[in-house]
């Protein structure tokens, strides 16, 4: 009786320890999973369920990391398969998002002078508006060459495509880039 | 110049996606199995959707093809003067509006040389002969038939044009005719008195019957798309005319034999093709008058018998290949 009322309170605490450790994961990984899931879909709704579909498949499959960079490129790669599977559906892709077309006012940056923070936020508006214009293939290794910062290798072992096809995809989203931009950047 | 690398980070974390929403999920939901089984279903279900689309989307192609199919393929119907020729679509047009032949025939008398006069018409009682245009007749032609003038064969254009033209025949009927006229005139009918003569100077599809070699007198007559044929053995005769209507973009026309007709009836050659056939209406000792009508790819035949019985018609019929319009 009392090794079993043991082994309940064990399975409870090490529940209790699993939960904990997932809660630490999504807090780390979630706001970067969401936004590139919504990049990918556009809509706030099935961009949170593929998140929550990655972390399910995450704790599901219990895998093995050797490093953090290797679970941060799993979960990148299991959050672009689960955005497949949605617009891969002719529904989704007949079904656009309504946008009200309002930009959040953004932070701003503090001490700025009136005119640069409206500038800068300008400026950033329409980087966002260009970058979510682009083609879906294109944006997604915009974001995750120059948000994420991944390399090509590293792009094209999450997006599982030749390294020639994720730098034609990089150099011809940044040449629409420049056509959509006002403002002349430095691509590197 | 500003880095494009820099001011994307800047941009996405001062401002996030457009449209982008807060984002707060937390461990139990998404470790919950409920959750993740209404997401497979609704993958499931959206899968579905797209296959069931899909299918809709084949099944209305496949369906459009059959029916542009049929808008090409001509019908033929029985009234009680006599077969009324249509392609689909114009056929269904003149259904809704029985006013549309009647408006746009008007009479044209054919540019047949005496010698195809005295030729066709014979002691024709049938009323077997008489011009359509090959184009699919724009205007109707009301022909005099060289036979009896029992003939009438009238052309509508199936598309949109029909009504402009009706319009046209309306606001200037006598303008419209002498057109019409000049058209036909324009025509050129070749006429030929042997089976060898007329395979030697055309080069049309025109399959003959068995007959067509041990009948007495054998003639021909070709104009345009439209040719006719005429055996006579022992005092029977035998009609067959053909009418290719490849090319056009729409056509009606009508055979009236005087009298009416009756007994319309369905005969399926071993061969597979359906012929209409029909009987003269005739005063008591007047020979029995059979008359086929069959449409074959972009043609329409006609077959008509004076003196022949019913089996003997039928064994012509047979011997016709009508497979050779279809090649």
């Amino acid at each position: 009786m009392v090794e079993k009322k043991g082994s309940e309170t064990e399975a409870s605490v090490s529940r209790a320890v699993e939960m904990e450790a997932l809660q630490r994961k999504i807090n780390t990984y979630s706001e970067m999973l969401y936004r590139i899931a919504f990049l990918q879909l556009k809509n706030n709704q099935d961009a949170e369920d593929v998140v929550q579909e990655t972390f399910y498949q995450f704790v599901k499959r219990k895998v093995e990391f050797e490093t953090p960079e290797h679970e941060k490129a799993w979960l990148i790669k299991v959050t672009l398969n689960g955005c497949r599977k949605v617009w891969r559906s002719a529904w989704y892709r007949h079904t656009e998002v309504v946008s009200d077309g309002k930009f959040p006012e953004g932070k701003g940056t503090p001490g700025d002078g009136m005119e640069n923070a409206v500038l800068e936020k300008e400026r950033n508006r329409e980087i966002m508006e260009a970058v979510m214009k682009l083609p879906r293939k294109y944006r997604e290794v915009i974001h995750l060459f120059y948000f994420q910062q991944l390399s090509i290798k590293e792009i094209s072992a999450i997006t599982e495509r030749r390294e020639s096809t994720v730098t034609s995809q990089l150099t011809r989203g940044r040449e629409l880039l420049k056509k959509n931009l006002k403002e002349e950047y430095r691509y590197e | 110049m500003n880095d494009f690398k820099d001011c994307y980070q800047t941009a996405v974390n001062d401002m996030g996606m457009p449209g982008m929403k807060e984002l707060h999920i937390d461990a139990s939901s998404c470790m919950d199995e409920g959750r993740h089984n209404r997401w497979v279903i609704r993958q499931m279900r959206r899968t579905v959707t797209t296959a069931f689309s899909a299918a809709c989307l084949v099944f209305l192609c496949g369906f459009g093809t059959v029916k542009a199919a049929e808008y090409i393929g001509n019908v033929i119907k029985v009234n009680e003067w006599g077969f009324e020729s249509a392609d689909a679509a114009t056929m269904a047009r003149n259904k809704a509006d029985n006013t549309g032949l009647s408006i746009i025939s008007e009479e044209v008398e054919l540019a047949v040389d005496a010698d195809a006069e005295s030729e066709i018409s014979g002691e024709g009682e049938v009323a077997a002969a008489g011009l359509q245009k090959s184009v699919g007749g724009e205007e109707g032609t009301e022909a005099d038939s060289p036979l009896e003038g029992d003939a009438k064969y009238g052309g509508e254009a199936a598309l949109p044009e029909a009504h402009t033209l009706n319009d046209e025949v309306e606001d200037g009927g006598v303008s419209q005719k002498k057109e019409a006229e000049e058209e036909m005139e324009g025509m050129q009918v070749s006429n030929y008195s042997s089976l060898v003569e007329f395979e030697e100077n055309e080069d049309i599809i025109f399959p003959q019957p068995l007959i067509s070699v041990g009948a007495e007198s054998v003639s021909f007559t070709v104009c345009g798309g439209w040719a006719m044929a005429r055996y006579d053995t022992g005092g029977k005769v035998v009609w067959v005319e053909r009418t290719d209507y490849a090319g056009t973009s729409g056509h009606a026309s009508s055979k009236v034999f005087p009298g009416g007709v009756c007994n319309e009836r369905q005969y399926t050659t071993k061969q597979g093709y359906t012929y209409t056939l029909v009987d003269s209406v005739k005063e008591e000792g007047e020979q029995l008058q059979i008359h086929g009508a069959v449409t074959v790819g972009s043609y329409e035949a006609y077959i008509d018998f004076m003196g022949y019985t019913e089996e003997e018609a039928v064994q012509v019929i047979e011997s016709i290949n009508l497979s050779e319009y279809e090649q």
